[in-house]
């Protein structure tokens, strides 16, 4: 992108921006800023539960101005040196103002191509599917990547985070991560090829935090290639260090293509549903110039449970999505975070609700499914990520009224639940890692879920 | 004003996160001679008791609970040298170093449990984020800590929670700690293969189990780590 801010600039202010500590970021810029500019907006107190998904596109035009002018006035702070990133009004408007670049990944049978959507978009969103951080064994990679890379509404594939490397514990931090890298990168390009979709991109380096995954598996010799799409993150709320700008930087200097985490937190430092959307707003303007990459990922994350599928973050992520397909001309990605591990009827509640939202309310790609919110080794299936692409893919037909309409339905069936939400069982108890056959119990559960989704109007298409 | 009363405003200055209020009626709970420690439990932790409560339910957020944990702090202020005098520093309380632990900068969940322990009154040292595995153990030391609480959102740095509890071990001092685990990436199971003494699920859980821990004047290490769901 031509514009006159550079990763030179972000790198300046990283060394000479306004000190400050990260206490003072968090409670006096960030949690005074977001109520201002709440409340400057009309936009306090606005938070409906009653209506999960929010249909007043004035409020929703106000919330974006106002994530506009937080980005400007807060800037990000660098961890490691403790100083704002402070980007001017004319740069962050450069930016966003410039026109969407085309965005490409994967190759040949498998290349898609990312581009903005609008609220009730009759194109469907780019389904981003697979383990997505569950913990996820050496063994059972290949088997459980392969089962949602041949799923044919997977457009692109999200892998789980390894824990062992050639049997040995990975620790953060260490040359584990290294080698790490490359065998996640070795391991879901043999799930793809088995999947009969070898140029399928996935998102890579996903098991490591840290810099050094990167470093050890993207660009190098059998690892992901620039055609796979490249992820670093940022800290909640607004916050970068040198290990995810290392990413970034390393990424784009071997030609990927990168996009960035960043989870705001309902019931944090922005406060409410009202300012956790107004942080998602703000991130997935600034990070894009901060970190010079492609586009930003994002949950509103509830602060209780670490999901994003309670009725706030519903609101939330809609209202943030909204806002940004709306009025910026440039793609973002939304996630689908729920709380219950698979077999349960409550895991696939959790994920429609999440994928109606993001996909009607016109985000580009949504990623998932975080099954059990990552918690449990090898606790997740196809089968909820099969759902999540059934909805996404046929979405175009909804509109945002039957989108609230059939939230609210589902909704009541599992929130009460979220706070003792089941584990659900492992992989292996939910389907034959070898013919992929569910198991009864699991396919039953399914079925029956379509069933209610489909009675309760999501048109599905599977 | 009688005792239920003075207790009633104090209650109210910590919810409303006022600490010039809390200070003041403080100062003045000590001047009609009412016990330190009944000002603690009947005024400034029930107060945090509502706090909590309202946080569970949404009803206010991180800011609202930072600023009554201040109001706290400033009541604090002013009981703890008559605390000293009666020896009654921390006699109902502990003393709890919190990080999250090395290889993990996440510190939102972290940050949440500690601000909920110093609602509930306990000495916390909060050694921030990405802290080395020796770091827990000498601040522990250097504070005589009674609990470390580690917590870690990524499943590559759990394996340091492991760590710390075997340079306690190997050191000789795992009799002298309760070792408290937490975050999205920690499970009982994970508690129990690592000989942890508890494990939390929430803030909310994590602060109840450390207030069991001494409630139940247990001793550590436990033979199977405690958790919302299972007693020791």
């Amino acid at each position: 992108m031509n514009l006159t801010y550079t990763i030179m600039d972000t790198l300046e202010r990283c060394f000479d921006g306004k000190p400050c500590g990260v206490g003072e970021w968090d409670r006096k810029i960030i949690a005074v800023k977001t109520a201002e500019k709440l409340k400057e907006h009309g936009c306090k107190n606005i938070y409906d539960p009653q209506n999960p998904v929010i249909k007043d596109f004035g409020l929703v035009d106000e919330l974006y101005m106002a994530g506009l002018e937080l980005a400007i006035e807060t800037g990000m702070l660098c961890l490691d040196t403790e100083r704002i990133i402070k980007v001017s009004e004319d740069e962050l408007n450069e930016w966003v103002k410039s026109p969407a670049r085309p965005l490409s990944y994967g190759s040949g049978a498998d290349q898609m191509n990312l581009v903005p959507r609008q609220p009730e978009d009759k194109k469907p969103a780019i389904a981003h599917l697979g383990g997505i951080g569950n913990p996820t064994s050496e063994d059972l990679w290949i088997p459980l990547h392969q089962s949602v890379a041949q799923l044919r509404v997977t457009d692109v594939l999200t892998v789980g985070t390894l824990y062992t490397v050639y049997g040995a514990t990975i620790r953060s931090n260490t040359p584990y991560e290294l080698m790490m890298g490359l065998l996640e990168a070795k391991l879901t390009k043999e799930a793809t090829r088995r999947a009969g979709r070898p140029e399928m991109p996935y998102s890579a380096i996903t098991s490591s935090v840290t810099d050094l995954g990167q470093f050890g598996g993207y660009g190098v010799p059998g690892g992901a290639t620039i055609h796979d799409l490249a992820v670093t993150g940022a800290v909640s709320e607004l916050k970068t260090d040198f290990h995810y700008l290392n990413k970034a930087i390393f990424s784009h200097q071997i030609g990927g293509k990168v996009y960035c985490l960043h989870h705001p937190i309902v019931g944090g430092f922005g406060g409410g549903p009202e300012g956790a959307a107004l942080l998602r707003i703000a991130a997935s303007l600034l990070i894009p110039l901060v970190y010079q990459c492609e586009f930003v990922t994002s949950q509103c994350t509830d602060a209780r449970y670490g999901i994003n599928t309670s009725r706030p973050c519903i609101w939330a992520d809609t209202a943030a999505s909204l806002a940004l397909s709306r009025n910026y001309n440039k793609v973002f990605q939304g996630q689908i975070s729920p709380v219950a591990g698979p077999c349960t009827k409550m895991l696939l509640y959790e994920t429609a609700c999440h994928s109606i939202n993001e996909a009607v309310a016109g985000t580009s790609m949504i990623v998932g499914v975080r099954s059990g919110m990552g918690r449990y080794p090898d606790h997740w299936t196809y089968l909820e990520n099969e759902l999540a692409g059934d909805i996404i893919k046929s979405a175009p037909k909804m509109t945002l009224d039957q989108a609230n309409d059939i939230i609210k339905e589902i909704l009541p069936k599992y929130e009460s639940e979220i706070k003792n939400a089941p584990k659900g069982k492992m992989s292996t108890e939910c389907f034959d890692v070898k013919t992929f056959k569910p198991s009864a119990e699991w396919q039953e559960t399914y079925r029956s879920v379509r069933k209610e989704l489909m009675d309760l109007g999501t048109p599905l298409m599977l | 004003m009688n005792d239920r009363g003075i207790f009633e405003e104090l209650a109210k200055a910590v919810l409303l996160g006022d600490s010039e209020v809390a200070k003041t009626l403080t100062e003045k709970a000590l001047a009609a001679e009412l016990e330190p420690l009944a000002i603690i439990n009947e005024g400034l932790s029930k107060g945090m008791d509502i706090v909590g409560k309202k946080f569970e339910d949404f009803e206010i957020f991180l800011p609202e609970v930072m600023l009554a944990v201040d109001a706290m702090n400033s009541a604090m202020a002013v009981l703890r040298p008559k605390l000293l005098e009666h020896k009654e520093a921390g006699a109902a309380r502990g003393k709890v170093v919190i990080g999250t632990v090395y290889g993990d900068i996440h510190d939102i969940g972290k940050n949440l449990v500690a601000t909920m322990l110093s609602v509930a009154g306990f000495e916390v040292y909060d050694l921030g984020s990405d802290v080395k595995v020796l770091d827990f153990v000498k601040k522990a030391e250097e504070v005589d800590a009674n609990v470390i609480a580690m917590s870690t959102l990524l499943m590559v740095s759990a394996p340091y929670q492991r760590d710390v509890i075997r340079v306690l071990e190997d050191k000789g001092f795992r009799g002298k700690y309760f070792v408290l685990i937490g975050g999205g990436a920690s499970t009982l199971e994970w508690a129990e293969n690592i000989r942890a003494d508890g494990w939390g699920k929430s803030a909310v859980e994590a602060v109840a189990l450390i207030k069991r821990f001494f409630s139940e004047k247990l001793r550590p290490p436990l033979e199977k780590p405690v958790s919302a769901s299972r007693k020791a």
